[in-house]
């Protein structure tokens, strides 16, 4: 396998959340308490 | 001299995932999530619940990026594991590695620290990309019961048995195949989560797959058995709903005595024992004047809540409880209570001033990344989600992911083309689009917006522009 250092991609985000007063899908009720979506 | 020796692993909270072409890592204590590159991929999976010494590391290295130089490899992973440990993903035993070359190979060899500074993505929007690429069961919804100790006015479970439920041993079984499959989480539910007897078991097989575990319970019946269960490193968090502060209230919407006062306690409890809790507040008809007082409560305890306004037919269709959903003339004062409720909800406003107008066309990630599976092996695409998409009496896990028909149709659905009045819509970064309420309601293809979702965007929105611009 070719070798480059490991680049970090993607990080958590402290903008660009969600504005609805329901919860984001992050925190959707119904569909799990999945924090990572 | 040599470099000290370091020795790495993972935090017990810490969770891994190589994927095709990355590597995810999350930690349940910070909710921190990063992604890296395949290199990092590859660097990622070295990392085990025990300490494993940088040297042997770097042996294993050499065999996967051949012709790289062990030094090289070596100090590369320590600068790596550093960066990891004051991300508090790992911990280290020993010095950190200094690389033991030269001054020049370091320099040609590019940045110290793997980051990429600029232009990095936010986790969850990447994945989502990702995901609707690379399909992954990422999330898995367990309903290890449809039966349950209340009987909610609103809810959308069909508790009727539709086949036989799946014994012990291939519930164990399939959260092998979680694991096998590379699923990072698993959420049980039901009915009430908490009636079945092999809960516990359910919970020891996935932190034995090493899956991140939530629970969503009434928490009614929470035992110490129970609750020994839970206090477990991978127990990420336990949701419970709470309807009103007033007994009368929240008795009368579950239909059972005595159900506030139970579930209190047992948010308390597992609250002391340390345990990570969140409330969800649908908010229906009869709470609509009481749920603030359960924000309150929320705030004051720093327990996050979150609220629901359109409250979701069942998964049979069955419409009847939908009598009890928000009237629209109802939906302005709960959008303010929030706003005004909700400190962390204005922060968030505060936050993304320039976002209320910035259009927001997501879905959601059925069929790219979560799947669901009722107690007699029905799968559906999400929680409450009406509409089976395999039977795990007839396949495995990866079986129906792969080749389910109505999953493959889930992954085709393109929101501009079936709902195109959402192109228009101002408020889309209001809006709560729901594949699973549509689907119980009207059908989830169907082109269709049940009355009052789009309404419940356009207030929200005027609501957040009004307190953006007076502060109130």
């Amino acid at each position: 396998m070719a070798y480059s250092k490991p680049v970090l991609l993607a990080a958590n985000a402290t903008t660009r959340q969600a504005l609805t007063v329901c919860p984001p899908k992050a925190a959707c009720i119904y569909s799990c308490q999945n924090p990572k979506m | 001299m040599n470099p000290p020796q370091i020795s790495v692993r993972l935090k017990p909270d810490s969770f891994v995932r190589k994927l095709d072409g990355i590597g995810f890592i999350y930690s349940i204590g910070s909710h921190r999530q990063e992604v890296f590159d395949a290199s990092g991929a590859v660097f990622l999976q070295q990392l085990g619940r025990s300490f494993r010494a940088g040297d042997e590391i770097a042996d294993d290295l050499c065999r996967i990026f051949t012709g790289v130089p062990h030094e090289v490899l070596l100090g590369d992973f320590g600068e790596f594991a550093a960066y990891l440990c004051r991300a508090g993903f790992v911990e280290i035993l020993g010095g950190i590695a200094q690389p033991a070359i030269s001054p020049a190979t370091r320099a040609q060899q590019g940045s110290a620290v793997p980051a990429r500074d600029r232009g990095l993505a936010e986790t969850s929007e990447f994945l989502k990309e990702y995901f609707r690429v690379h399909p992954t069961v990422f999330s898995f919804q367990f309903y290890t019961t449809e039966q349950c100790n209340e009987r909610c006015v609103h809810c959308y479970v069909d508790r009727e048995s539709h086949g036989r439920p799946l014994p012990p041993d291939r519930r164990l079984a399939l959260i092998d195949q979680l694991g096998a499959l590379g699923t990072l989480d698993v959420t049980f539910t039901g009915g009430e989560a908490l009636m079945s007897s092999d809960l516990p078991a359910l919970i020891d097989r996935a932190r034995r797959n090493d899956l991140v575990v939530s629970l969503l319970s009434n928490l009614t019946i929470l035992t110490d058995e129970l609750l020994d269960a839970i206090k477990n490193p991978n127990v990420d968090v336990v949701q419970t709903s709470i309807y009103s502060m007033d007994a009368g209230i929240h008795d009368a919407i579950t239909r059972r005595p005595e159900s506030l006062k139970q579930t209190r306690s047992a948010l308390e409890r597992l609250r002391s024992a340390g345990v990570r809790v969140t409330i969800s507040c649908p908010v229906l008809r009869e709470n609509r004047d009481s749920f603030q007082d359960v924000l309150r409560y929320g705030a004051e305890s720093g327990i996050p809540v979150n609220c629901d306004f359109a409250i979701m037919a069942k998964e049979n269709g069955d419409a009847t409880n939908l009598a009890h959903r928000l009237a629209t003339g109802d939906l302005e004062g709960v959008v303010r209570a929030v706003v005004q409720g909700s400190p962390k909800y204005r922060e968030r406003l505060e936050q993304n001033r320039e976002a209320p107008d910035a259009p927001s066309l997501d879905t959601c990630g059925v069929g790219s990344y979560m799947l669901c599976m009722k107690s007699t092996g029905e799968f559906l695409p999400c929680p409450g989600f009406g509409l089976v998409v395999g039977n795990a009496w007839d396949s495995d896990i990866g079986e129906v992911w792969r080749n389910s028909p109505q999953l493959a149709a889930l992954r085709r659905f393109n929101r501009k083309e079936r709902f195109p009045q959402c192109i228009s819509c101002e408020a889309t970064a209001f809006c709560n689009f729901c594949l699973a309420k549509f689907h119980n309601e009207s059908g989830w293809d169907s082109g269709v917006m049940p009355p009052g979702y789009c309404e419940i965007a356009r207030i929200n929105r005027r609501v957040a522009q009004e307190y953006l611009a007076t502060g109130r």
